[in-house]
């Protein structure tokens, strides 16, 4: 069902850990809360399923409002109907599997026979067929996730949080689960509310992505939108762009002067407004060649400090004469790496470098 | 239950009392039915302060708890770290030792030690006497009352110094001997440093807990002429006509030293939960400590002799002889002398079979009711975001700062005032040892809520329970051993308690540890040793009772 934040302030004590929130989930899309541990996240998804009170705001679940500070409506969470699987995945331990996916239809006062057959299918359904007798104490940390993800589609909720749910996992049990969870997702035409701080999973799983940053949410937009186009240099940073450094304006329009170097560069971007400007460029847009290029701009001459192979690619950390040092990915397709202490000359192209403000206003 | 019923009940349990002895401090009267003794406020009261027996009493008090808890802290420290930290042999039976004297009540032990060492006729100057060496003990003075004291107050340092020992993460000292440390380098630099916050906060503990201590105060210190803040409180109380405006300001001054030194106590404990407590389950180094593991041993089962074998042994002699007096041991030998008529005659007497049926009555009211309101209170503090939930907390841990005579003496006013119709029934006495027992028993409940993921609770809510049913579904069963420990302190604490129930017990609501004392009181020593031996059995049975229901004994921390 669709959800609907508005305006949500929260307050623990006198700090507020939201502040001004406002989201549109639409019915069977996936948004993704995604930002720096602290930032809010976890107290979002809190207000959605009732388990702390707004000071201020409204929230709607499909045509209900479950919270509305000047109404006065506050639903309680078991009246919500609302699915969340914790970042501990609070699966009870002195439960077997099955009391424990079986309690969302206990609490509705469902007939036995129902009960067995719902929770059959819901164990069924996150691959754990089998395993209902077992104690809930002695499961491993992929088959908890399972249990309470079961747990939560049992009740049909009509909007399923997920808090950081993979975070305990291994990488590779990561990366499997990830792909069944929104395999998942679509097929259930669930409502989804997923919290993460890794920017693979959030492109991974979000029709939406809600970048925030100290309790609020700093860009909103479709995974493409945001990677491509993120709205700070600090947003740039957490989505993995290694090389933002502090720029200058030059006078002409389209080329600036590092704030603390004489290197300059150019760019096909207009300028935002503010002082604190900064230029952004991925590793991977960075070209390392041994041979001065021929492009006439954004050529600088270093010295390959660190070189790192990681498989198919090699990342370089390239000190430039006179200039920062800056980060390059270079696929291995591209010649043989370069090593310790090699000159190289580094370009980017003028529009592979963003210039962002600092932070969003 | 709104939190402001909560807040007047803790009003009436622990607020009220404690402003009646304020008040009547300042009164020319006590409270009784129908006036708080309002009128007349005055300062004479504290005339007394500057009488000489109030400052020996004073200064005794200060004597006695320093010298008790530095010998008790080395006592429970020594057989802590042989327990916890060495290759001694026979861990368990150390552990055992440790905190057995915990189920003696003080009263008990008191008893027990002047039956040996009384000056004339105690057991061990009969022996003494008997091998030509004649009288060597007596009890009755100063370091006898230090020496009493600290046995029964040992298993309280043991139990603190033994948990801080356990759960220091063993890397901190493998970091030590990585880098070069050796085993004594090591104990001085990283062990010592790290527990001793835990020493010092026990220390500061069993010195409040010996401060207020009564019964052996006086049992003890009273036929050596030795008086105490608490035996002089009580004497003011029970002169004719009782003279309880000045007992309130006595009380005022000894509560004032308790709360400075428990709040000292309390800054000790948060600190030691910074540094030492990081231990996961991880099982700390044993010390090879050599030749001393014959020494430790010794010390351990020494200790245990004069804890609980002699005492015992003495309390035995003294129920089962059949003459009063004994001159010399030989007459113990004699036909006939020993028999167990007089413990029979203890246990068909109506006496005895009263205060045992009260005293379990009312532990097990305090336990159970006790738990409940603790649990209730820790779940509002640590659960909810009630406003005004920590001045709650606040108040439940008041009555640690009140010595147990001085919270007596409140309550007693308290419900001579209230208009209900409890004073003289055995409910004042259970109402009082939940009162002053609230902050154990909020310990112990807190610190267990605390081990309970909220997460777990609150999914039970979203999956459409409600929050009672969440409760008692997912937060309590996961609780159970936290709970059941908590039920069983209280247990104890309730049966072993004598100085609260002073003032606040009739003819008809006498409790086993009154009978005992009241017995030892009017010289009948032998009832009062088979009425301490049976005493000792109750306890031990509601120990292995509740034990069964899955208590941990361990957790018992008293304070
Ligand atoms: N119960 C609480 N009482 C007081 N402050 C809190 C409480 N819970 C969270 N906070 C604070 O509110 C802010 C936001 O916390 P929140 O748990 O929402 O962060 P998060 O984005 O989920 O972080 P993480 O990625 O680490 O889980 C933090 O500064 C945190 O310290
Ligand atoms: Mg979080």
């Amino acid at each position: 069902m669709k959800v609907t934040l508005e305006n949500i302030d929260l307050k623990y004590g006198d700090t507020y850990a939201v502040k001004g929130v406002n989201a549109e989930i639409e019915d069977g899309h996936s948004l993704v809360l995604l930002g720096k541990s602290g930032c809010g996240k976890t107290s979002t998804m809190r207000c959605i399923a009732g388990l702390e009170t707004p000071v201020r705001g409204r929230i709607t679940i499909g045509d209900q409002v479950v919270f509305d500070s000047e109404k006065n409506i506050n639903v309680p969470s078991h009246k919500r109907n609302v699915g969340m699987v914790f970042q501990s995945y609070a699966v009870w331990p002195h439960r077997t599997i099955f009391e424990n996916v079986a309690f969302p239809l206990q609490m509705k006062n469902l007939g036995k026979k129902e009960i067995t057959e719902r929770v059959d299918e819901a164990l069924q359904l996150v691959g754990l067929d089998g395993f209902q007798k077992r104690g809930a104490s002695l499961l491993s940390g992929g088959q908890m996730q399972r249990v309470a993800l079961a747990r939560s589609l049992v009740m049909r909720p009509s909007v399923l949080l997920l808090d950081e749910p993979l975070s305990n996992l291994d990488a590779r049990l990561r990366d499997r689960l990830r792909i069944e969870l929104r395999a998942l997702q679509q097929k259930l035409n669930l409502t989804c509310v997923y919290v993460t701080h890794d920017q693979g999973e959030a492109l991974a799983l979000a029709d939406r992505i809600a970048l925030m940053q100290n309790g609020k949410l700093a860009q909103v937009g479709s995974p493409g939108e945001i990677y491509e186009n993120p709205a700070s240099a600090s947003i740039a940073d957490f989505l993995g762009v290694t090389n933002i450094f502090p720029v200058l304006t030059n006078g002409h329009p389209g080329t600036y002067k590092m704030a603390e170097h004489r290197l300059e560069l150019t760019t096909v971007d207009d300028t935002p407004d503010g002082d604190a400007i900064k230029a952004c460029i991925r590793p991977e847009d960075v070209i390392v060649s041994a041979q001065r290029p021929a492009a006439d701009s954004n050529n600088w001459a270093g010295e390959v400090s660190v070189a790192s192979y990681q498989g198919s690619n090699v990342r370089y950390l390239i000190e430039l004469d006179g200039g920062p040092a800056i980060e390059a990915l270079v696929s291995r397709r591209d010649g043989p790496p370069a090593g310790k202490g090699n000159r190289v000359w580094v370009t980017a192209s003028p529009s592979d470098i963003q210039i962002l403000p600092a932070e969003v206003a | 239950m709104p939190t402001w019923l909560m807040l007047a009940l803790l009003a009436i349990l622990i607020l009220m009392p404690v402003a009646l002895i304020l008040i009547s401090a300042f009164s020319s009267s006590t409270p009784r039915p129908g006036s708080i003794g309002l009128s007349g406020l005055t300062l004479e009261n504290f005339k007394i302060l500057s009488s000489h027996q109030s400052v020996t009493a004073l200064t005794n008090s200060l004597v006695v708890a320093t010298s008790a808890s530095v010998l008790a802290m080395f006592i429970g420290g020594t057989l802590a770290f042989l327990a916890a930290r060495t290759n001694i042999w026979g861990k368990a039976v150390i552990y055992f030792i440790g905190i057995a004297p915990m189920f003696l009540p003080s009263l008990v032990g008191a008893l027990a030690w002047s039956l040996l060492a009384g000056p004339a006729t105690g057991y061990l100057n009969l022996l003494t006497r008997g091998i030509g060496l004649g009288n060597l003990f007596n009890v009755y003075t100063m370091p006898g009352l230090i020496f009493v004291l600290a046995l029964y107050y040992a298993p309280y340092a043991f139990l603190l110094i033994h948990g801080a020992m356990t759960l220091m993460n063993p890397d901190l000292e493998e970091a030590a001997s990585v880098h070069g440390g050796s085993l004594g380098k090591i104990l001085s630099t990283v062990t010592f440093p790290l527990v001793t916050p835990a020493i010092l906060g026990s220390g500061v503990l069993i010195f409040a807990l010996t401060m207020e201590n009564f019964p052996v105060a006086q049992m003890i210190g009273t036929p050596g002429q030795i008086e105490t803040l608490p035996t002089f409180i009580y004497r003011l109380m029970n002169s004719a006509p009782a003279r309880g405006n000045e007992a309130a300001a006595v009380a005022v001054v000894l509560t004032v030293v308790l709360i400075a030194v428990t709040a000292i106590q309390q800054r000790m404990v948060m600190k030691r939960n910074f540094t030492t407590v990081s231990g996961k389950g991880m099982k700390p180094r044993m010390m090879d400590i050599g030749k001393l593991r014959g020494v430790g041993l010794s010390f351990a089962l020494g200790y245990f002799a004069l804890a609980i074998v002699l005492p015992v042994v003495a309390l035995l002699l003294a129920s089962l002889q059949s003459s009063p007096y004994v001159s010399n041991l030989g007459q113990l030998f004699g036909e006939d002398a020993l028999s167990f008529w007089s413990l029979f005659q203890t246990l068909q007497s109506a006496a005895f079979l009263d205060a045992a049926r009260n005293s379990v009555m009312v532990a097990v009211c305090v336990a159970v009711l006790g738990a409940a309101l603790a649990f209730y209170l820790s779940y509002i503090v640590y659960r909810t975001k009630t406003p005004g939930r920590k001045s709650l907390e606040f108040v439940a841990m008041l009555p640690l700062a009140i010595p147990a005579i001085v919270m007596g003496l409140g309550l007693l006013w308290t419900w001579l005032v209230l208009p209900l119709p409890v004073y003289g029934t055995i409910v004042v006495l259970i109402i009082a040892f939940i009162a002053i027992y609230l902050p154990q028993g909020y310990r112990g409940m807190s610190a267990s809520i605390l081990q309970v993921d909220k997460d777990l609770e609150d999914s039970a809510v979203l999956l459409g329970s409600t929050r009672a049913r969440a409760v008692s579904y997912v937060t309590l069963p996961l609780m159970k051993t936290g709970v059941m420990s908590t039920v069983l302190l209280l247990l104890m604490l309730a049966m072993r308690e004598l100085s609260a129930a002073l003032f606040l017990f009739t003819s008809n609501t006498r409790l086993l540890a009154i009978v005992v004392f009241d017995n030892y009181d009017n010289g009948a020593l032998r009832s009062a040793a088979s009425t301490s031996l049976l005493y000792i059995l109750v306890i031990l049975a509601l120990v292995v009772l509740a034990k069964a229901f899955g208590a941990r004994a361990t957790n018992g921390e008293a304070r």
